[in-house]
């Protein structure tokens, strides 16, 4: 699963730290999910969603089959 | 799932892990060295030795409540160096009771601890390098 959660994130120039304090996760959770080493869970993504202000769609997209 | 922006404030799982485990380690230091001075006061043989049982339930208390109060990544992490501990450790001493059984060195007990523990460890590098 690709994301750009990233992007989103120093768009609003947001720490990991500080994204993962919004999400209620670890540094060490945003790093992987930013490194699409982790696929978080759906209340995660949901809440990943809010925060940014956007579809879970608009954040992840599958890989390239 | 707990969303707070006062997450931070709190002490991290791991935090509280080290204390908890601090906890339940000094419990076994102090009612081993009781258990052996009771021995050395001629109060049974090994009986004084069930007096550290109980920092065992605090250990054990400090692993699981570690996992619970982790997040979903940190929880798969552990859930990976745990099964990969639990898959390493007990074929071995599988293996390892075999052998006595068919004639080789007795081992002290204590080796299931330590082919567990490394099990375990190899199990925790596993899955940090898998999703460094």
């Amino acid at each position: 699963m690709n994301n750009d959660i990233k992007a989103r994130r120093t768009d609003r120039r947001w720490s990991q730290a500080e994204l993962g304090e919004r999400l209620g996760v670890s540094r060490q959770t945003v790093i992987a999910i930013e490194n699409g080493k982790y696929d978080p869970s759906l209340p995660l993504a949901f809440k990943l969603a809010a925060v940014f202000e956007a579809r879970i769609e608009e954040l992840f997209t599958p890989d390239a089959a | 799932m707990a969303t707070t922006a006062s997450t931070s404030r709190k002490s991290s799982p791991a935090k509280r892990y080290m204390l908890r485990m601090g906890i339940g380690v000094a419990l076994y230091v102090a009612t081993l060295f009781g258990a052996i001075a009771m021995q050395n006061a001629g109060i049974g043989t090994w009986q004084p030795m069930l007096l550290t049982l109980p920092s065992v339930a605090v250990q054990a208390w400090a692993v699981i409540a570690f996992y619970r109060e982790s997040d979903e990544f940190a929880q798969k992490q552990l859930g990976e160096s745990f099964i990969i501990g639990f898959a390493i450790g007990v074929p071995l001493l599988l293996v390892v009771g075999l052998l006595e059984s068919l004639g080789g060195p007795h081992l002290n007990w204590m080796i299931a601890f330590s082919i567990m523990m490394t099990g375990w460890v190899i199990g925790s590098i596993i899955s940090s390098v898998r999703y460094r």
